[in-house]
């Protein structure tokens, strides 16, 4: 279960104090805005099993961004992604773009000529952690999904017009 | 603690980007700087290291090393190290050069690790089983993802301390 900070609940964006935020994107440069961390939920990595952090920030022009990143334990460079959302239903596309099993490493360092019997020999390890590693991550976005400051935070957003 | 290592961090941060652009105080000492360069002569240049940061953890068989360095004229140097664990992965090196953080954000977004891995299947071989060959294709497969996924994640961490945006 994913450590949970909630970061407040109003909802009302002129409450907040805006800050400078810059995201981590992999590949790209960072997502910059002025805004307010709303909810966070964190799991570590640990021996077999990727962490992850998702992040809700309420925006001061009245949008959301989220922020999704994973770790792998040994290693301080996660694989991230930040995108800037205006419902709630974005919310869980980009939740759920960010699919853990494309971003995870498969690669356990064996060389050509002993491919066949070293990748045999780790593919069940390698199914068990994948599987692990993205039942953490749903878990987690659905308890952010159900979080009542997210949901104080999405209604807030103005329809688009 | 950050991955990147920062250089020349003695100015606050929002003033660190302005100071790309101007030169190197002529007074100070500045050491000399030699890049190797895979089938080029090294790149030899006076400057000073801005950051280094790489991908290196146990394990997978590749990992990237990035180093950003100023020259004495202020233009910014790219050094892109490839490693790979393995005999039959080479290691490569690379630079490129910039006027600005802008532009090195360009070259590492564009920079496409497909060209650090070697497609060596031995598919004219005609001792060698099919199913071997789909097995080296397979790992190929996976070291391009891996070397695509480790890039992007250390641009992604350089840009982000880095502050460019």
């Amino acid at each position: 279960m994913a450590e949970r900070e909630d970061m407040g609940s109003s909802g009302l964006a002129s409450s907040r104090v805006w800050t400078t935020v810059s995201l981590r994107r992999s590949g790209r440069r960072p997502l910059r805005f002025e805004g307010a961390l709303a909810v966070a939920a964190e799991m570590p990595p640990t021996e077999g099993r990727l962490g992850h952090t998702i992040r809700l920030f309420e925006v001061s022009n009245g949008e959301m961004a989220v922020a999704m990143e994973l770790w792998t334990a040994g290693c301080n460079i996660p694989t991230s992604d930040a995108l800037m959302i205006r419902t709630a239903e974005e919310l869980v596309q980009a939740c759920e773009s960010f699919d853990p099993r494309e971003r995870m490493s498969l690669d356990s360092g064996y060389p050509l000529s002993g491919a066949g019997r070293s990748a045999g020999a780790s593919k069940l390890a390698l199914e068990l952690l994948l599987e692990a590693t993205e039942a953490d991550y749903r878990a987690t976005v659905l308890a952010i999904l159900r979080d009542p400051c997210t949901q104080s935070v999405a209604a807030y957003i103005p329809p688009t017009t | 603690m950050s991955p990147v290592t920062l250089f020349s961090r003695d100015t606050p941060a929002p003033d660190y980007i302005e100071p790309m652009s101007a030169p190197i105080n002529v007074f100070a000492a500045v050491p000399e700087i030699k890049l190797h360069r895979t089938g080029e002569r090294p790149y030899v240049f006076e400057g000073i290291e801005v950051c280094s940061a790489t991908t290196h953890s146990p394990g997978p068989s590749l990992w990237y090393e990035i180093n950003l360095y100023r020259k004495q004229s202020g233009s910014l140097v790219i050094d892109v190290r490839f490693f790979g664990k393995p005999d039959d992965m080479k290691d490569r090196c690379r630079t490129y050069f910039a006027d600005s953080l802008d532009e090195v954000a360009h070259v590492l977004e564009g920079y496409d690790p497909a060209m650090d891995i070697d497609a060596d299947i031995p598919v004219n071989d005609e001792s060698v089983p099919v199913s071997t060959i789909a097995l080296h294709a397979a790992v190929i497969r996976m070291r391009l993802n891996e070397a695509r996924r480790q890039f992007a994640d250390l641009t992604g961490e350089i840009l982000h301390q880095l502050d460019v945006h």
